[in-house]
């Protein structure tokens, strides 16, 4: 047997250029009959090799490569080589510790005594000395032959560099000498030669030069490449390194892939099984769901928990329900907020345990969607926590299952486009500059190639050579893994001890990682539970508590009636800025159009504006048929019981895979695999030998071939990103109960959703929604502001918006709570008095405060509190430094402070901005008046303008949003926003073109024709003006400048909100 | 040890250099002492040099040959 023992693939981070599956092909193809991946410092590849040389039919070594320190400072590599399951448990053990500690020292192991991996009888250990001195290398191979014996090999191979026999002749003889067996053993960086640019490029990134710079780990040739076991025996002449090969290939044995789950073990009292426990749970629970429902659903729900109780039972997974059950019980019972969402809201057993909170039955969710009896690997059980609380929900799962038995997944981060351009721009040379020029002149994700934006590129730098050699290396670079990422909340739980399975590293904010992804965690058998965190969640809860706190009482959200007119009203006329999921212009357009009327329209709305439903052309059908401008039909009568409710149209995952069952007759586990596939269409052999089986399956039930084939077209549209029903219905509670609060507590849910601001939105547009709702938004003030966005009501019982300290740029919580403490012990009489108790507190972060208007209860004029602070503060370091007391001086004359002007309302709403984010009144307040004279109507007429007319109309606006989905096809939707409101402004990709330089302003004119449905409206952009070269005075947005127009409109809109303020 | 880069002419006899012509002078090899293959910048011209190492009569030469750049003197060892 032979193969390779020494090769590196792309999960070495920037070390190697080929991925294990390449590097797989290549070694069956030149004969290998084995092959060792040994990246460095972990074992991130180990489940892909495993899986591909399954595939091909030869044998996976699994093993790491450690980066030994040695006297001299150089470093020597060292192979180590699972001969089991225990040596790989060492090998996991060992890369923790490297990533825990860093580099180990020889030095370090000499006194220490080697790592149970470098001197256990389970791994085996190849030592490349190839590029060491002689006495580094007899002093490793004394180190490790003194501890660990037999195992140790010393590595041998021909580097392809001046004198290699000659060093290698000098190796074999050291290795005699000490009795080291020697092994042939390449070192492997690339499947091909051509792959050595990519390799060099990736050294040359890693270790931050440019190409043109010279470095000693940079490749000089492309020999790194696997070779066939003839031209290496050629290269290395000693067949005695072929046959240790051989035999250390033949030693090691190890599956990383078991057949079986290894899940978390749940808390079951003595004398039970988890079964029986998941039994009894439900049934005493199944009441408080099912209680008040009628018969028939309670009979179903009955039928539908006898029949998953019994897959969950044969598949095992038991435990796994139990323990997600216990994580959200403990939630609950903290007050943390959380809601299960994605397929398990499928599960009845689910609903029932309360891990999710929409009933299967009532919303004709299909469980195979989310279990089945041939299902590979785990489910996965989706469950949001309150965002600001996450963390101790995870500390609890910690110390509840064990540190050992718990870590997060790891995301493999790739290159993407984006980041290729700006690594490969960076190592050809180009200046910072220019580097990030270029990396902006691309999208952030495409699946185009690089090729394809070569005219965006050429727009940076010109069409110069360099350019053709920079396409080429951003190409290269596109897909391979660039670093180690943390996934948002998948958890990891394991009743036995993680580092059998995989090592555990540190993320750069201390979580322990596991070092695979999803795929591979669940190809291993681990469980994995996604603990998630939702600001919306987050935003409910504090508006909840808000609304207890100043009320008495709080709603309960996740028992509304789900058909409150007010909500549906707010919903429908598309007032749903800050709702969860459809605050979005395109959701508010398509709100215009779908006009929900009852919940089930809301899991409609929310799976409808997904790339799915809209690449797959099914929205404007469903739009059409929906508002009868179109008649219901269905390609076979056999699919109307699956599509009556989306009117023949396939919007949600389960309906595809109904029609897969039902109509092509394949079994729910077929035809969930079918709907796998078709959601992610990427094998196109796989896509074809599926359109066969369905094709004649549908035949089989004897439908013809034309209406089969064209039933498959229909449901082969639905690629990319759909919702399962499931989650829309999850998600559409979610979408009702943030609408609900909105329209009945408006004060208390808006000051929430600043708070955590889980939505689209900045600020200022927030402020100005608040405002719209008359919802005043109260200024931040030292005498009654904490550190939290609060709610306040005026003698009329009118709720507004107090905003917190920490609202202001630069108050740190820290700050904010000192202000508050102290304010606590007495109120601040002057600002005089605030700045002597607050010694802490720098005196720049004071004159923030006063410049923000925070101390307007002390002194109502910003500029002479800020000067006051000034003085105190200079008066308390002068006293102190000449040792006398504050009582000896006073802290401030009344002839200290001169005459000083009044803020002007320009330099008012600036300073806002650049203090808190947000003015008091909107900034195109002030030119009003020479908009109106140039026939710029505000936001608010063209919304009442019909759209019938198809009328031309001008605006202007702030740009807060500049979006360019995928889906829309080159389309550029900009949302102005002026004093009155906001709209949306399509710009085609012509236009788009022509003011190609116009439209990256932040304030714009905007004319093009009125388009729009019911309440909604926006333009066709058809012209661009950027807004400071037509209006005088006004260079961009007032935290540039501050404009010169017309002052006394702002000015009266100022005192008006100040009045608000009393 | 110099670094050059400059182009020589070479007799070949089965494939390897007798005589090295540099500068006006031929210089006869004496051994060949190593070989080795390298790669060209795979940003410019990717071309594959393969080197040797020469004991001539006039000391140590380190030259290469692509099918780019010819027969091409790299370096010399006093």
């Amino acid at each position: 047997m032979f193969g390779s023992l020494h090769t590196r693939s792309h999960f070495s981070f920037l070390d190697a250029g080929s991925c294990v599956e390449q590097l797989v092909e290549v070694a069956h193809a030149l004969g290998h009959d084995a092959l060792a991946i040994t990246d460095l410092h972990g074992v991130y590849a180990a489940v892909r090799h495993q899986r591909a040389c399954r595939r091909v039919g030869i044998k996976p070594l699994t093993g790491m490569d450690l980066q030994l320190l040695m006297p001299d400072a150089s470093v020597l590599d060292l192979s180590l080589l699972a001969r089991n399951a225990e040596g790989y448990r060492k090998i996991c053990r060992l890369s923790s510790h490297v990533h825990e500690c860093g580099i180990i020292a020889l030095e370090h192991l000499q006194q220490q005594g080697l790592p149970e991996a470098l001197c256990s009888p389970d791994c085996y250990v190849i030592a490349h000395t190839l590029g060491a001195t002689p006495e580094s290398a007899g002093l490793v191979l004394e180190v490790l032959m003194q501890q660990s014996g037999a195992t140790v090999h010393a590595g041998i191979a021909h580097d392809g560099r001046p004198w290699a026999q000659r060093r290698m002749r000098s190796m074999v003889e050291l290795a005699r000498k000490l009795q080291v067996p020697i092994v042939a053993a390449q070192d492997v960086r690339y499947a091909l030669r051509d792959d050595y640019a990519v390799h060099d490029l990736m050294v040359c990134i890693r270790e931050g030069i440019t190409i043109h710079d010279p470095h000693p780990l940079r490749p000089v040739h492309d020999r790194h490449c696997l070779r066939s076991q003839a031209e290496l025996r050629e290269l290395i002449p000693y067949p005695e390194a072929f046959e240790h090969a051989e035999h250390i290939i033949r030693d090691c044995c190890f599956d990383l892939l078991p057949e079986h789950i290894t899940p978390p073990s749940a808390r079951v009292p003595e004398g039970m099984t988890s079964n029986e426990l998941l039994r009894r749970l439900c049934t005493a629970m199944f009441d408080r769901r099912y209680g008040t429902t009628s018969q028939n659903t309670r009979q179903r729900a009955q039928q539908l928990l006898e029949h998953e109780l019994g897959v969950i039972a044969e598949l095992e997974l038991s435990d796994f329900f139990l323990v997600v059950r216990e994580v959200t019980d403990y939630s609950r019972s903290r007050g943390i907020r959380c809601s299960g969402r994605g397929s398990a809201a499928n599960s009845v057993v689910a609903y029932v345990l309360g891990i999710t909170g929409v009933c299967p039955v009532e919303h004709h969710l299909l469980f195979e969607r989310f279990l089945h009896r041939g299902r590979k690997g785990t489910p996965d059980i989706d469950v949001d926590f309150d965002s600001e609380r996450r963390g101790e929900v995870l500390m609890w799962m910690e110390e509840r299952f064990g540190l050992q038995q718990t870590a997060m997944t790891a995301t493999i981060i790739t290159y993407r486009i984006r980041m290729a351009i700006r690594d490969a721009a960076k190592a050809l040379g180009w200046p910072e500059e220019t580097v990030r020029a270029l990396s902006k002149s691309v999208p952030g994700y495409t699946n185009n190639s690089v090729e394809t934006y070569r005219q965006e590129l050429a727009g940076v730098v010109g069409n110069v050579p360099m350019l053709e050699i920079l396409i080429r290396a951003a190409s290269l670079l596109l897909d391979h893994p660039r670093h180690l990422g943390q996934h948002s909340g998948g958890m990891v739980l394991s009743s036995k001890p993680l580092d059998m399975f995989t090592p555990v590293q540190r993320s750069a904010n201390g979580v322990a990682v596991v070092q695979f992804d999803k795929d591979d965690v669940e190809a291993m058998g681990l469980v994995k539970f996604d603990v998630l965190g939702l600001r919306m969640l987050a935003c409910i809860s504090e508006c909840l508590e808000l609304i207890q706190r100043h009320t008495g009482t709080a709603p309960d959200v996740d028992d509304l009636p789900l058909d409150d007119a007010q909500t549906f009203e707010t919903i429908r006329s598309g007032r749903t800025l800050g709702v969860f999921q459809i605050e979005s212009q395109g959701q508010i357009h398509l709100l215009a159009k779908h006009q929900p009327e009852r919940f089930s329209d809301l899991v409609t709305e929310v799976a409808l504006f997904r790339p799915g439903p809209l690449q797959g052309g099914m929205v404007h059908p469903y739009i059409a048929r929906r508002r009868g401008q179109q008649p219901v039909t269905y390609p076979h009568p056999d699919l109307e019981p699956i599509l009556a409710d989306t009117l023949g149209i396939v919007l949600f995952q389960e309906q595809v895979l109904e029609i897969a069952h039902h109509f092509a007759g394949m079994t729910l586990e077929d035809a969930d695999d079918f709907r796998s596939l078709v959601s992610k269409n990427r094998n196109r052999d796989l896509m074809a030998s599926m359109r066969d089986r369905f094709v004649q399956g549908a035949c089989r039930r004897g439908v013809d071939l034309a209406s089969a084939e064209k039933v498959y077209e229909m449901v082969s549209h639905f690629v990319g990103y759909g919702f399962c029903r499931s989650h829309a219905a999850a998600f559409a509670k979610i979408v009702y109960q943030s609408a609900w609060l909105k329209t009945h507590h408006t004060a208390a849910y808006m000051a929430a959703f600043m708070q955590h601001r889980p939505g689209m939105y900045n600020l200022m547009t927030l402020e100005e929604e608040c405002r719209r709702w008359n919802v005043p938004v109260l200024l931040c003030d030292v005498m009654c502001s904490g550190l939290r966005y609060d709610i306040e009501y005026d003698a009329a019982g009118r709720a507004a918006i107090r905003k917190p300290l920490t609202a202001i740029r630069s108050v740190s919580e820290s700050v904010a709570r000192q202000i508050v403490w102290e304010r606590a012990r007495a109120p601040f009489t002057s600002v005089e008095d605030l700045v002597q108790r607050l010694p802490d507190v720098p005196r720049d972060t004071l004159e923030c405060i006063a410049i923000a208007g925070a101390m307007q209860a002390l002194e109502p004029d910003a500029r002479r509190a800020a000067w006051i602070v000034g003085v105190v503060r200079q008066r308390m370091s002068a006293t102190a430094s000449a040792e006398e007391t504050l009582f000896a001086l006073p802290a401030l004359h009344a002839d200290d402070i001169p005459p000083l002007p009044p803020l002007r309302a320009q330099e008012r709403l600036a300073y806002d901005y650049i203090m808190q984010g947000a003015a008091r009144v909107h900034p195109m307040t002030l030119y009003r008046r020479s908009m109106m004279s140039l026939e710029i109507r505000t936001i608010e007429t063209i919304s009442r303008l019909s759209p019938d007319a198809r009328l031309q109309v001008t605006v202007a606006g702030i740009v807060i949003l500049r979006q360019a989905p995928p889906t829309a096809r080159g389309m550029l939707f900009i949302t102005l926003e002026d004093e009155s409101g906001f709209l949306q402004c399509a710009v085609p990709p012509a236009v788009r073109e022509i003011f190609r330089q116009e439209l990256r302003s932040s304030a714009l004119i905007l004319r093009g024709t009125l388009h729009g449905i019911g309440s909604w409206r926006s333009i066709m952009v058809s012209d661009v003006r950027i807004l400071t070269r037509v209006i005088g005075g006004y260079h961009g947005h007032l935290s540039y400048a501050g404009g010169m127009d017309t002052l006394e409109v702002g000015q009266d809109r100022m005192e008006s909100s100040a009045s608000v303020r009393m | 040890m110099k670094f050059l880069l400059e182009p020589i002419d070479v007799a070949q006899r089965n494939g390897l250099p007798t005589i090295i012509c540099w500068r006006g002078g031929a210089y006869d090899v004496e051994q060949v002492l190593d070989r080795w293959s390298a790669r060209g910048p795979w940003w410019g011209s990717d071309e594959q040099r393969r080197y040797l190492l020469l004991i001539t009569t006039s000391g140590v030469m380190e030259i290469f040959h692509s099918s780019i750049s010819g027969w091409m003197l790299s370096r010399i060892f006093d």
